[in-house]
């Protein structure tokens, strides 16, 4: 049963999302082994992995675990995208994943497609004991089970594909929230 | 482990972030990354869990999970006991 306070965390998230109508996927880096995407959101051009890196850059008492993160995506896109690296988080039945970091203080949420492709959300300062308990990184993780969604019909009706390490017809594809 | 391979970056705001990272912060985490690697390869080799190893080494799961973390501080002390523990030598220093 869940109380006030937690039930108002959900209506907020759900009112964010609900608040948002597209999302374009954004190729950020690659490898010949893995590409590493990201999310923009309503017609943005900054993707929500790039806002985390704009959001921490500059935070002197985060910088230590924000260098983390930019190192371990580094080399994850060096490596491969492999289950060890991340925490599940969502659901069963998604791809919603924790980027697995030694630090209390930052978190960083993904679709972890493969072992070949990355989809990098945003991600926050984690004050909570569970992401659930955080209207900001509940909304995070709310946003990447929605695209997640999204992808999955994409790929069902055929506008989109994945093939090893190549997302193919994102180039100027909007994924309508429904 | 594959062998790593060039990237190509197209975000500038993710290039300026991989160009303020360190020589030095680079290579302590490469190091601290290829450990984690060795231990883990190590335990698939054995067939054994992180959970053996918590047990082998008198640790709590909690505290070997973030062995496994990216950006995990080894120090020599926990080596030394993850090797013995192991009976692999996890790092080995040039004569």
């Amino acid at each position: 049963m869940l109380n006030m306070s937690q039930k108002n965390i959900i209506f907020a998230a759900n009112l964010r999302y609900t608040l948002m109508k597209e999302a374009r996927l954004k190729t950020l880096e690659q490898t010949d082994n893995v590409s590493l995407y990201s999310i923009c959101f309503d017609g943005k051009a900054v993707s929500e992995y790039e806002a985390f890196v704009q959001k921490f850059k500059d935070d002197a008492t985060l910088n230590t675990d924000y260098k983390k993160i930019i190192l371990a995506i580094e080399k994850i896109v060096a490596v491969g995208a492999f289950e060890r690296f991340f925490r599940p988080e969502g659901k069963i039945s998604d791809h919603v994943a924790a980027l697995s970091i030694d630090s209390r203080k930052l978190r960083l949420y993904c679709l972890r497609i493969s072992d070949q492709i990355l989809i990098v959300g945003n991600g926050g300062i984690k004050d909570t004991q569970t992401y659930e308990e955080s209207t900001e990184l509940s909304g995070y993780v709310m946003d990447l089970q929605a695209f997640d969604k999204m992808l999955a019909e994409a790929q069902k009706d055929g506008s989109v594909t994945i093939e090893k390490n190549v997302i193919t017809g994102i180039e100027g594809k909007v994924f309508q929230l429904s | 482990m594959k062998k790593e391979t060039t990237i190509k970056i197209y975000s500038p705001i993710l290039q300026e972030a991989h160009d303020s990272i360190t020589p030095q912060e680079r290579a302590a985490f490469d190091l601290n990354f290829s450990i984690s690697e060795k231990i883990y390869h190590t335990l698939q080799e054995k067939g054994m869990s992180k959970r053996d190893l918590a047990r082998l080494t008198g640790k709590k799961e909690s505290e070997v999970s973030r062995w496994f973390a990216f950006g995990h501080n080894f120090t020599c002390k926990t080596i030394a006991l993850i090797q013995l523990a192991l009976d692999v030598p996890i790092i080995t220093v040039a004569q």
